[in-house]
């Protein structure tokens, strides 16, 4: 009995916020409600059917591709240079490692708000001096632009996330063993490519794997801050579609396909994650 | 083949001096051990000739070619680490090749040096295993096959027998006398292990407190220690010290004795040079020490030879030793010469 209460609250929490929803999803994934939410028709697995045909749908996955391809490459790239920097440090090391970490503070609304008030075209710091350089900036009509500020803003933020632990794993080098290089004639490039990154590969993959997730799922608040999925659909990655299709297109059946879908998604995500660290290479 | 000069060596970190000015000629082909306790600069000494720490002052010269700004490895060292220092993600052959590689050596001609430090090192079997896959002992000989395959001017050793348990310890220590003495590298070995410097060394450096207290050849050392710092630290069980003012008989110009503990014998109570109380003895089999207290409360051993009767815990003896076994050091702590 004891055993049973104490599980009691984290079942709840998991049934009231987690089995609840999902299931209604998978429930009215298949049905079509009628526009005032009267009654809804069964039409079994037909609202996948027409996704799968859609070529919106469609797209979406590539702009998802892309855009989380792009987030992973940016935020653990300029996390990793940054950590190597950090890495380095003699004086200061703890003020910039705080400075660094703060941004990971900011909620990805907020950060997208930073962000366009940036690059508003009226009134954007940086898009008036791009103006200045004779660059027409206009994330409102150019798809490009438009898809370049919401991963500048959404790898911003994941930077500092990535920073800790790159700098937690090169940390946990040992000295001897870069100086041991160092004896052995290679220089800064060398040993990174040959000793470093190597030797941070467990931490890489598993930033990898955090990074797609986060570019997935929690960058909802930065694209509907900045570009709301536009211009035409040049932003809207999956989860934004569920949002725009269910919430104001109001079609809440494929909507709720929808989410099945990324159910399915998250959870090839999470197999592919826990085998990582299952398999984890320990030196 | 090189020698190796360090010309008056200081090292300050920050405000803090740690090694106070160290001179040091090494001959080619010869094995220096640098010995002292942990916190003396030993470690930050060697580190200096291997130029992973700045010299602060003075002056640091392989073959003559003064090397204080060139980077580790264009100063033509090896160096073995306290914890081997392995590249943990590579294979012992990966790991013993890994600084040919980087010089751009033929293919064929790594092969053949590889094949022939690992036969050297009895590692040939071992060579597709990662580190993680050896014993300590073996992780050791990769180590030690990553210096010499390279065939540099001088090895250096930081303390590579530490993390060996004591077995194991003794059989290396062998192995890399022999070794040394087979290539005939110029070696400078630190160790906090007087009896690795005893056997190992051609001349052993004593450090105390950043400052090398004597340069000597090991039994020289042991046979006439310029300190009694030196007289305390090598040597196991440890040099008795006396005041001479403890003694029947004054020392001219002498503050302290020191009496190795091989050097005094026990005697009848009320006769010898001085007299104390068993406290307890330890018996080896081939010796036993026997620990006693003097009256004014110094401790003292003898070491006495295993088949001699020993005396009970609490029992009274005489203490005796030759005069001229004694060892005079001055109130500076320096030895001083008795005419």
């Amino acid at each position: 009995m004891l055993p049973i209460l104490l599980l009691l609250p984290q079942i709840v929490i998991t049934a009231v916020f987690f089995f609840y929803p999902a299931g209604q999803a998978v429930w009215q994934s298949l049905f079509i409600p009628d526009p005032f939410g009267l009654k809804s028709q069964f039409v079994g697995l037909g609202n996948f059917e027409y996704l799968l045909g859609d070529p919106y749908y469609r797209a979406s996955f590539v702009t998802t591709a892309i855009f989380s391809g792009l987030v992973t490459l940016v935020s653990m790239g300029m996390a990793l240079y940054l950590a190597l920097l950090a890495d380095r440090l003699i004086k200061g090391a703890g003020t910039y490692r705080t400075l660094l970490i703060w941004p990971y503070a900011v909620a990805p609304a907020v950060a997208g708000v930073l962000w366009l008030f940036m690059f508003n075209t009226r009134v954007g710091v940086v898009s008036w001096y791009l103006g200045l350089l004779g660059y027409d900036w206009n994330h409102v009509l150019n798809e490009g632009e438009a898809m370049g500020l919401v991963v500048a803003a959404s790898s911003w933020g994941r930077v500092s996330y990535n920073f800790l632990f790159f700098l937690a794993g090169l940390q946990a080098i040992p000295r001897s063993v870069i100086e041991a290089a160092a004896i052995d004639g290679a220089h800064f490039w060398t040993r990174f490519r040959t000793i470093v990154f190597p030797l941070l590969s467990p931490t890489t993959f598993f930033l990898l794997v955090v990074n797609v997730v986060y570019a997935f799922f929690e960058t909802f608040g930065v694209i509907h801050t900045i570009t709301s999925g536009g211009p035409q659909q040049a932003t809207t990655i999956l989860v934004y579609k569920v949002y725009k299709d269910g919430f104001v297109g109001q079609d809440l059946g494929g909507s709720a396909a929808q989410s099945v879908i990324l159910l399915f998604v998250v959870g090839l995500l999470t197999i592919v994650q826990f085998k990582f660290i299952e398999r984890r290479v320990h030196y | 083949m090189a020698t190796l000069k360090l010309n008056n060596i200081k090292k300050r970190f920050g405000s803090t001096d740690v090694i106070h000015g160290v001179d040091l000629d090494v001959a080619d082909g010869e094995f220096i051990v640098i010995v002292g306790p942990s916190g003396c600069g030993k470690s930050t000494l060697l580190r200096m000739v291997a130029g992973l720490e700045t010299v602060s002052s003075g002056e640091i010269s392989i073959d003559g070619k003064r090397v204080n700004d060139l980077e580790p490895m264009d100063r033509d060292i090896a160096m073995v680490f306290q914890n081997y220092a392995l590249y943990p993600h590579m294979s012992v052959f990966e790991n013993i090749s890994y600084g040919l590689k980087i010089a751009k050596t033929p293919k064929a001609e790594i092969a053949e040096r590889v094949a022939t430090a690992a036969k050297m090192l009895q590692l040939a079997p071992y060579l597709d295993r990662k580190p993680r896959e050896l014993s300590g002992g073996q992780r050791q000989r990769v180590a030690m096959g990553r210096a010499i395959v390279r065939k540099p001017s001088v090895f250096l050793f930081d303390e590579p027998l530490s993390n060996l348990d004591a077995k194991l310890r003794v059989q290396m220590r062998l192995e890399i006398k022999a070794l040394q003495k087979e290539l005939g590298i110029t070696s400078l070995y630190v160790t906090h292990d007087q009896v690795e410097a005893m056997t190992l060394a051609d001349r052993m450096v004593v450090m105390n407190g950043g400052v090398a207290d004597q340069i000597g050849a090991p039994l020289e050392v042991y046979a006439n220690p310029a300190t009694t710092f030196v007289a305390g630290f090598i040597g196991s069980p440890a040099t008795n010290f006396l005041p001479v003012a403890a003694l029947s008989s004054p020392r001219a110009g002498a503050a302290t004795i020191g009496i190795r503990p091989e050097h005094a014998r026990l005697v009848h109570a009320g006769t010898g040079q001085t007299n104390g109380m068993v406290k307890f003895s330890e018996a080896l089999g081939a010796e036993t020490l026997v620990h006693l207290v003097l009256p004014a409360g110094e401790s003292f051993t003898v070491r006495q030879d295993g088949t001699m009767p020993c005396p009970q815990e609490g029992e009274h003896c005489g203490i005796d030793w030759a005069q001229d076994s004694e060892i005079p050091f001055g109130a500076d702590s320096r030895r001083i010469e008795i005419p």
